[in-house]
C-alpha cells in the first residue's frame, strides 16, 4: 500500500507484507562483563497496518529497540525482520519520528518535507507537489516557506510527520514524538495521527511512557520491563475509533496498565 | 447524579479548526525592525568617534614636529588619498590585487574544504594530518616565501601558493570543527531519510556544519589577505598591484602615498570583514541561532 498522496498509482502497488518480527532479540551495549543489557529475549510481531504502542519506564531499552528495527543498530542475539522494498518500491520503507522534530534548520519547512524525495531523485516539480499536499494534510498549508525555528513545537512535529509521510514508508517508528508538547497540542496531534493512520493504514510502532497516550492510540499495548528490557505483558485495545483520551474506557484500561507498570517498576526498589 | 454531557457541551470544533486556532495562538509574528538609517547610525557613531581620536593624536604629533620629514599631516595624506582615488592607475592596481585575491581565496576554500572534510570524516586522515594542519596554522606564512620563490620564481603562482599554505589550514580547521559539532541526531535523521555516503555529507553534514565553517572561512580570508599583501611586498610581481604600488612609494620616499595606501588596505580589510559579518548574521538568523527578539 502506498501512502504517498500525490499521483497515486492507478492500481495498488503490491508490496511485501509490512510487518515487523523480532525473534528472541537481545542487545548488549559494551563487552560481556561490564556491558549493559538493554534488551533481553524480546519477541514481538507487529502485523501489517497495526498500531502498536510500547510502554515502559526509563531503561526499558525502547530507543535501542527502535534503532534495531530502523536498521541503525544490530542485535547481539536474535533476528529482526522488517519490510523490504519489493524492487518496484522507491526509497526507504521505514520512517522515524523523534521527540524533537529534528527538522533541518537550514531548510524551509517545505524543503524539509521534500528532502526524502530529493534524496531518491524525484524531480523537482513532483516533489514540490507532494510536499504541498502533505503540508496541507497536516494543516500546515501556509507554513511551507517558514523556517523550522519559526514554528511552535506542535507545528514542527506535524511538519516532521509530513516529512515521514513523504518517505512513503510502510512502517512508522515514533520515539516519544509528543513527549515535549503541552497537553492541548498533544491531544490534537493524537486526533491528527489517528486520522492519518486510519486513512493510510501504515504500520506504527509508537514508544511512550504515557500510558493514557498508549491506550488512546494503540491497537495493542506492549509493556516493557526495565533493565533489562523484556516484554512483560500485552494488552489488546478493543475500542472503536476515533477515540477520545478522556473516555472512561481508556481511563479504565490505562489504570490496568499503570498498575502492572508500577509493580514492574517497584521490583527495582526492592 | 447522571449528567447528559452531549446536550450541555458546546459543539466541538473540527480538528482543522482547533489546529488552526492553536497555530494562530502560537504565531506571535516577527518583531518589527528599526529603520535602516537608525541601525546604520547606531553602529557607525562609535567608529566615527574612534577615528576622530586617532586623527587627533596624529595631528598633535605633527604639530609637535615629531619626525617632521617622514610624518605628514592628516590633511596632506587626505589630499594624497583623494588624488590616488581619482587616478586610473590606482583602480588598475585594485583590480590586479582583487583578481589575485579572488583566485587565491577560491583555491584556499577548495583546498581547505576538501582537506578539512576528508580529515574530519576519515579517522586515519585525522590521526595523520590533523596535527599537521594545526601546526601549519601556527606557522607565519612569510616563512614559506623562500621556498615558494625557489619553486615558482617571482610569479603570481608563488603568491597563490603562499595564500593556500597560509590560509587553507584555517579553512580546514573550520570544516573540522564544524563537522565535529554536528549533532549525532541529525546524522540519524539523515540516514533514516535515505541519505548515504556523499549525499549524507552534501545534504546533512555540511549544511549542519556551515555556521562554524563560515567562521573558518572568515579567518581563512584574513590569512589569505595577509599572505597576498606580504607577497605583493616581497615577491613584487606586479608594480601595478596595491602592494607593488606601496613598495614603489617607499623606495621613492613618498610617505604620504605610503600612508594613504595603508589606509586603503585597512579599509578593504574592514569592508570584507563587514561583508562576512553580514553573511554570518544572515545564516545564523536562518538557522534560528539568533534570538529573534534580540536581533
Amino acid at each position: 500500500m502506498s501512502i504517498l498522496t500525490a499521483n497515486p498509482p492507478p492500481t495498488a502497488v503490491v508490496r511485501s507484507a509490512p510487518s515487523v518480527t523480532l525473534a528472541g532479540v537481545s542487545k548488549r551495549h559494551g563487552d560481556a562483563e561490564s556491558g549493559v543489557v538493554a534488551l533481553q529475549d524480546v519477541s514481538l510481531d507487529v502485523g501489517p497496518g497495526e498500531f502498536v504502542c510500547l510502554v515502559g519506564a526509563s531503561g526499558c531499552g525502547k530507543t535501542t529497540l527502535l534503532n534495531l528495527i530502523a536498521g541503525l543498530d544490530r542485535p547481539s542475539v536474535g533476528t529482526v525482520t522488517v519490510p523490504v522494498p519489493d524492487g518496484t518500491a522507491r526509497g526507504t520503507t521505514t520512517a522515524m519520528l523523534f521527540q524533537d522534530s529534528a527538522l533541518f534548520p537550514w531548510l524551509t519547512v517545505a524543503a524539509n518535507v521534500e528532502l526524502p524525495l530529493r534524496l531518491r531523485g524525484v524531480p523537482k516539480a513532483e516533489r514540490r507537489a507532494v510536499a504541498t499536499d502533505l503540508l496541507e494534510r497536516v494543516h500546515l498549508g501556509g507554513f511551507g516557506a517558514k523556517r523550522p525555528h519559526e514554528l511552535s513545537g506542535g507545528m514542527r512535529q506535524r511538519a516532521a510527520l509530513a516529512r515521514a509521510l513523504a518517505q512513503d514508508a510502510d512502517l512508522l517508528l515514533m520515539d516519544e514524538p509528543f513527549g515535549a508538547l503541552d497537553a492541548i497540542t498533544r491531544d490534537l496531534l493524537h486526533d491528527e495521527l489517528e486520522a492519518l493512520w486510519m486513512e493510510r493504514r501504515f504500520t506504527v510502532l509508537f514508544v511512550t511512557h504515557n500510558v493514557r497516550e498508549a491506550a488512546r492510540l494503540g491497537d495493542r499495548i506492549v509493556l516493557l520491563t526495565s533493565r533489562p528490557g523484556r516484554v512483560a505483558a500485552t494488552f489488546p485495545v478493543d475500542l472503536t475509533r476515533p477515540r477520545r483520551i478522556d473516555s472512561p474506557e481508556i481511563a479504565h484500561l490505562a489504570a490496568t496498565v499503570t498498575d502492572q507498570l508500577r509493580s514492574e517498576v517497584g521490583r527495582h526498589g526492592r | 447524579m447522571a449528567v447528559d454531557h452531549t446536550s450541555t457541551l458546546p459543539v466541538a470544533p473540527t480538528l482543522d479548526e482547533a489546529l488552526a486556532g492553536l497555530d494562530a495562538l502560537d504565531d506571535v509574528g516577527r518583531p518589527a525592525h528599526d529603520r535602516l538609517s537608525r541601525r546604520l547610525w547606531r553602529s557607525a557613531w562609535p567608529k566615527l568617534v574612534a577615528l576622530g581620536v586617532i586623527l587627533l593624536v596624529w595631528q598633535v604629533a605633527v604639530w609637535a614636529h615629531w619626525k617632521p620629514y617622514i610624518l605628514q599631516s592628516p590633511t596632506t595624506v587626505a589630499r594624497q588619498l583623494w588624488e590616488l582615488v581619482g587616478s586610473s592607475l590606482f583602480w588598475q592596481a585594485c583590480w590586479v590585487t582583487a583578481q589575485q585575491a579572488i583566485i587565491g581565496y577560491l583555491l584556499v576554500l577548495l583546498v581547505g574544504g576538501v582537506v578539512g572534510t576528508a580529515v574530519a570524516r576519515v579517522p586515519v586522515l585525522r590521526a595523520g594530518v590533523g596535527a599537521l594542519i594545526t601546526g601549519m596554522q601556527t606557522m607565519p606564512s612569510v616563512l614559506w616565501y623562500p621556498l615558494a620563490i625557489m619553486l615558482f620564481g617571482l610569479s603570481s603562482t608563488a603568491i597563490i601558493m603562499m595564500m593556500i599554505l597560509g590560509a587553507a589550514p584555517a579553512v580546514a580547521n573550520g570544516f573540522i570543527g564544524g563537522i565535529d559539532q554536528v549533532p549525532p541526531g541529525f546524522l540519524r535523521v539523515g540516514r533514516m531519510l535515505g541519505a548515504r555516503g556523499l549525499s549524507l555529507e552534501r545534504h546533512v553534514v555540511l549544511p549542519a556544519a556551515f555556521p562554524t565553517v563560515l567562521g573558518g572561512m572568515k579567518q581563512g580570508w584574513a590569512f589569505a589577505w595577509h599572505a597576498l599583501m606580504a607577497g605583493e611586498f616581497l615577491v613584487l610581481v606586479n608594480p601595478l598591484s596595491l602592494g607593488g604600488r606601496t613598495v614603489n612609494a617607499v623606495t621613492q620616499g613618498e610617505w604620504a602615498v605610503v600612508v594613504a595606501m595603508m589606509i586603503i588596505i585597512v579599509f578593504i580589510g574592514i569592508v570584507v570583514d563587514v561583508a562576512f559579518s553580514q553573511v554570518d548574521r544572515g545564516v545564523r538568523r536562518r538557522y534560528g541561532l539568533i534570538d529573534q527578539s534580540a536581533s
